[in-house]
């Protein structure tokens, strides 16, 4: 059906060619999965599929591409309407008209099928991807996932033998997901489409697929059954890598293959204790919101939640779309509507507070009153806060002014900073009385209590080169020149001369982090950060993120991604209308979740092991 | 008469609405202008749909108060005082000596107060009425109505009218982000951060648009579905350059946009038998997406004209094709159109015996390939000059001083050559209508309507034009005689005439 015969492609202006003597066969009616990291050519090849490369996007194709029968050298896209139908990553942007209808009809409209044919194709459609009810909506009114179906159903419509996906559930929360993908299945039972789909998340997909595609990196091709490619591929999803790690023969795909042959495993597990995912123990609340209300209109976005949030752990806030996640975000940022609800945020910031539960207890200093310790407060007004990160911080800025030697004990070493802990039971008391609200302190001093990126990260940059960013963000933050560039270096490696448009997902997402970093903020809130991002480029966020966690400072992470919080997070919350549902330590809280479980925990259920690396650590 | 729910073709409303609007033009008796406006009141009420832009007459009503209210209130100030009756007698206000001509305040006269409340009621009713076409008829529905030689004028105006919203919400986004860096939101700078995101989106988003329409087939000129590999194929191994680009990856990067490089110039490809499109080697489009995006129209064309492989192809598919009349629906009435080896098509009367669902063999109507470019131009020319004469024979009618042979006559040579240049033009065009809104006999009734009342007052204008213009000077009552009154009743008929709109399921 798809038939790539020594295929390469260069694009204009570039010495390397992005796919080099690709060679494969896709026969009719399979369900193939193309998988590689983020620059390794997945979406060139899958628009090579379809003829937009040469055609659309330029460059320089050898070799020869046949669909169907069809040259891609000889037909452009629009002529290959009929036999494929190319669904993009985002498909709201590929969306021509206004309402569910019109869009699965516009393909047929474009090939001039007669009326009557349209009719009853796009009543089919409507059933098949079960969408029936959604048939007068707005476009922009549907949800992530419906959206996806809409547009997989506006492109089925001209009944095309091949269908491409490019990273359909990127975007969408694990249980639309799941019914895209059981809609993509269906056509290929059902219908005897040829189905081409590149996908970052490949545990969702890979029990479904018949063939594998592996782009390593360097241009060429790795073509096989699932088993067979996995079974080398550098990365691999969970149920791959724990059944590598047990010494499994056949490689299970699927939870419940890896199920039936875990019970060895489970049995040289169950003496062994659970190791927890991070080995600070949590420290002095750096932020604390009560009954925070998000309206938009007469929409209510999120209604009264309460979260605090303390020195080096990280929290996963997790919940379908549209629960009220990114609005709680912005709110606690203070970029963002808020309609009521106290928001305080303070705390003496990173390499501080993580010592908080050894100090000297006469090291509390009251707040109110003649308060001496500019340290509870987070920005620079105060000459003697010490929130900054790093740096020549002088010592002495953070001694209370009334002298009391005592007020300065810190265990662990040259600790600059104080933490400041209310001689009240109530943890977060301090925080509530000298912390700042971010809503009301302006914007500069805001993101100096909390800093934000956003889920769009591209919004934040707007100058020429990586170098211009930094030093903006140097300026906009009062620190000293370089800060931003020496916080870049150790997350991502980029030439500083790169226009930031011309980065990859994973180092926008570097960029945007330093940027905000450099405000040193106590506090760090991400919103969906690895949409987008492959195995390997997870991996190294997530260390990422562990390190910031350990020099005391609190990460939320907004995600849909179950494996990223089973490696990452310390603590879930789990929103759902707005409200919090769930709020505990994440075994407790994902282990027996249908939705939100990883895959190991569903495969060694009942026990609570979340993670690969948790029980190779164990087993050793 | 009871109807089933449907909508009704815009059209129908639209020359409703048009009628009704040049008989308000025609006249300024108060008394007729308002018993027009209430029919196109009464029209809409009884006959609009609960959509979001139905909702909108309500606006045109303020609108319309608004009209009226400061036509009055403009006498009021500058008046003059020009009449006999007078009313009341505000301080004048003295002005300098350079604007000795105009007076504020002064007396003012009934005479004046009325002229203005005439005016301003005419203006009120033509707005009200266009207001009423608005409300009644999907403003999409209509573009999606547009004669197939404007489709791809229609496409991008439709486009446009969904990228708008989408602009804004950008601008908001990035607005929303501009806090989170700190937000010195004065100054250029400023601007910079907020424009440069926004644009670069919008360009981003465009291009994905684009490869989405071009991916589903926008703008095919009509190939035939099999394929059948021409004799004298290229050897596999050929290399063909496609539209260059500067286009980095797909994969995260920017700024796709081609331009053309000739194969000469590149040394490591391998000599291709087919040449490749000959443009103008453009500059370095990478931050000059408007010079991209224009080359890259020509590109596509290019790319597919003038390579004789591709001709070949095309030219023996083309003959197999069925020489069938053109896919446009514009023209309705015409049973033997979308015939498909010779069945009728159409509606739901007929089933399509030769239905395939598997083999994907999509109906083929129109002229072949080549035909479809050399018509577009004529087409266009045509179209062009004939919406001029409509222009100026529209003017001519409307404006009551013009001499008689600029109206009518020129009016209806116009429409006839844009007619003719839109028929050129359709028979190039293939494609067809997903549930087009068929012109039935309510649409005729009430297209009719409208037009019969404003035919009716042009009579009445060459027959009793003192009906028209009630007299100011002397001051007199505004009568209402029959051909005026019947008129008004002509324009109400549509509630009735027309099916009811269909309610939204919720």
């Amino acid at each position: 059906m798809i038939r790539f015969e020594r295929v390469g492609v260069t694009y204009a202006g570039e010495d390397r060619p992005v796919l080099r003597d690709v060679s494969l066969v896709v026969p009719e009616g399979e369900l193939c999965l193309l998988a590689g990291a983020t620059g390794s050519g997945k979406s060139t090849l899958l628009r090579a599929v379809n003829g937009l490369v040469p055609h659309f996007t330029g460059g320089t194709l050898s070799g020869r591409v046949t669909v169907a029968g069809r040259d891609t050298r000889t037909h452009p896209p629009r002529e290959l309407a009929d036999v494929v139908g190319v669904v993009g990553q985002d498909p709201l942007h590929g969306f021509v008209t206004d309402t569910v209808e019109e869009e699965l009809a516009y393909a047929m409209e474009q090939l001039a099928v007669p009326p009557a044919t349209m009719r009853k194709r796009v009543e089919e459609t409507l059933d098949l991807l079960g969408i029936a009810d959604l048939r007068d909506r707005p476009l922009r009114t549907l949800s992530g996932g419906q959206q996806q179906r809409v547009a997989i159903g506006s492109v089925l419509t001209a009944h095309p033998r091949v269908l491409v996906l490019d990273e359909p559930t990127s975007a969408l929360d694990p249980t639309a997901a799941e019914e895209v993908i059981a809609a993509v299945t269906r056509l290929v039972h059902d219908l005897g489409v040829t189905v081409l789909m590149a996908e970052h998340r490949l545990e969702r997909v890979v029990p479904y697929a018949d063939r594998m595609l592996l782009l390593p990196g360097d241009g060429t091709l790795v073509d096989g059954p699932p088993a067979a490619v996995l079974a080398r591929a550098p990365v691999a999803p969970p149920v791959v890598e724990l059944g590598r790690l047990a010494g499994w023969d056949p490689l299970p795909l699927s939870v419940r293959d890896a199920r039936r042959l875990a019970g060895p495993l489970r049995d040289r597990l169950a003496e062994r204790p659970v190791p927890t995912p991070s080995a600070t123990v949590p420290g002095d609340v750096l932020l604390d919101a009560r009954g925070v209300v998000v309206r938009y209109g007469k929409l209510v976005a999120v209604a009264g939640v309460d979260l605090t949030l303390r020195a080096g752990e990280v929290v996963a806030l997790m919940g379908r779309n549209g629960s009220g996640k990114s609005s709680l975000l912005w709110a606690l940022q203070g970029a963002g509507p808020r309609a009521s609800g106290s928001v305080r945020a303070g705390g003496a910031g990173p390499a501080g507070s993580v010592r908080a539960t050894d100090a000297n207890p006469a090291s509390s200093v009251r707040a109110g009153g003649a308060d001496p310790v500019g340290s509870v407060r987070a920005t620079g007004a105060d000459p003697a806060s010490s929130v900054r990160a790093g740096g020549a911080d002088p010592v002495g800025s953070v001694r209370a002014t009334d002298a009391n030697p005592a007020s300065s004990v810190r265990a662990g070493g040259a600790d600059p900073v104080g933490s400041v802990r209310a001689t009240g039971a109530d943890p977060a008391s301090s925080v509530r009385a000298t912390g700042a609200d971010p809503a009301v302190v302006g914007a500069a001093r805001a993101r100096k209590l909390v800093g934000l990126v956003p889920q769009t990260p591209g919004d934040l940059l707007y100058l020429e080169t990586v170098a211009a960013e930094c030093r903006a963000a140097d300026r906009e933050s009062g620190r000293p020149p370089g800060t931003c560039a020496a916080l870049l270096a150790e997350l991502a490696d980029l030439d500083p001369r790169t226009h930031p448009r011309d980065l990859s997902e994973g180092q926008r997402l570097a960029l945007v982090l330093a940027v905000q970093l450099t405000a040193a903020p106590p506090v760090l809130l991400l919103d969906e950060p690895t949409r987008g991002l492959d195995y390997g480029a997870k991996r190294r966020f997530a260390a990422i993120v562990r390190g910031l966690a350990a020099e005391g400072r609190a990460v939320v992470v907004a995600t849909h991604d179950v494996e990223l919080v089973a490696a990452l997070a310390d603590r879930v919350v789990v929103m759902a209308q707005g409200e919090v549902v769930a709020d505990g330590p994440t075994a407790a809280v994902v282990v027996a979740s249908p939705a939100f479980a990883p895959q190991v925990a569903k495969i060694l259920a009942p026990e609570p092991w979340l993670t690969v690396d948790a029980v190779a650590a164990a087993l050793r | 008469m009871r109807h089933l729910r449907r909508t009704l073709h815009p059209a129908a409303w639209w020359l409703w609405a048009l009628g009704l609007a040049t008989a308000a033009s025609r006249t300024t008796n108060p008394v007729l202008l308002a018993l027009l406006a209430a029919a196109a009141c009464f029209v809409v009420v009884r006959r609009r749909g609960d959509a979001p832009w139905a909702l909108a007459f309500r606006l045109y009503v303020v609108l319309a108060g608004i009209v009226v209210a400061s036509r009055v209130l403009f006498r009021v100030v500058f008046g003059g005082g020009g009449g006999e009756v007078v009313l009341v007698t505000l301080p004048e206000l003295p002005l300098p000596a350079v604007a000795a001509g105009i007076r504020l305040f002064g007396p003012v006269t009934a005479e004046e107060l009325l002229s203005g409340l005439y005016d301003g009621l005419r203006l009120a009713t033509m707005l009200l009425c266009l207001g009423a076409a608005n409300a009644l008829a999907n403003p999409k529905r209509l573009l999606k109505a547009v004669p197939a030689a404007l489709y791809e004028a229609g496409t991008a105006v439709v486009v446009a009218l969904s990228v708008a919203p989408q602009l804004a919400e950008s601008v908001l986004r990035v607005r929303r982000a501009r806090r989170l860096r700190g937000g010195d939101g004065r100054g250029i700078r400023a601007l910079r951060a907020i424009l440069l995101p926004v644009l670069a989106d919008a360009l981003d988003r465009s291009l994905a648009l684009a490869a989405a329409m071009d991916s589903r087939g926008y703008a095919r000129t009509g190939t035939a579905s099999q394929t059948r590999p021409p004799a004298g194929r290229p050897a596999p191994t050929d290399t063909r350059t496609g539209t260059a680009g500067t286009g980095p990856h797909p994969d995260g990067h920017r700024d796709p946009t081609p331009t053309s490089v000739p194969t000469d110039n590149r040394p490591s490809t391998t000599d291709s038998t087919t040449p490749s499109p000959t443009l103008t080697p453009g500059t370095d489009p990478r931050r000059d997406p408007t010079a991209g995006g224009v080359r890259q129209d020509h590109a596509a064309d290019g790319g597919q004209h003038h390579h004789p492989a591709e001709d070949v192809l095309r030219g023996r598919q083309v003959g197999e094709l069925r020489h069938g009349h053109p896919a446009d629906d514009a023209r309705h009435g015409h049973p033997t159109d979308n015939l498909r080896h010779g069945h009728p098509t159409d509606d739901l009367r007929h089933g399509h015996p030769a239905d395939d669902l598997r083999h994907g063999h999509p109906a083929r109507h129109g002229r072949p390939a080549d035909d479809a470019r050399h018509g577009r131009p004529a087409g266009g020319v045509l179209v062009v000059g004939g919406l001029l004469g409509v222009c100026v024979g529209a003017y001519g009618l409307l404006d009551a001083t013009t001499p008689r042979v600029i109206g009518l006559p020129v009016l209806a040579a116009g429409l006839a050559v844009a007619a003719a240049g839109l028929a050129a033009g359709a028979r190039a065009v293939v494609r067809t209508r997903y549930r087009a809104d068929r012109w039935a006999a309510p649409e005729v009734a009430v297209a009719a309507c409208g037009i019969g009342a404003g035919a009716l007052l042009f009579v009445t204008a060459s027959v009793d034009p003192a009906a028209l213009y009630p007299s100011l000077s002397p001051l007199g009552w505004p009568t209402l005689t029959a051909l005026p009154a019947a008129a008004a009743v002509l324009a109400t008929l549509p509630a009735w005439l027309a099916p009811p709109a269909p309610v939204a399921a919720r």
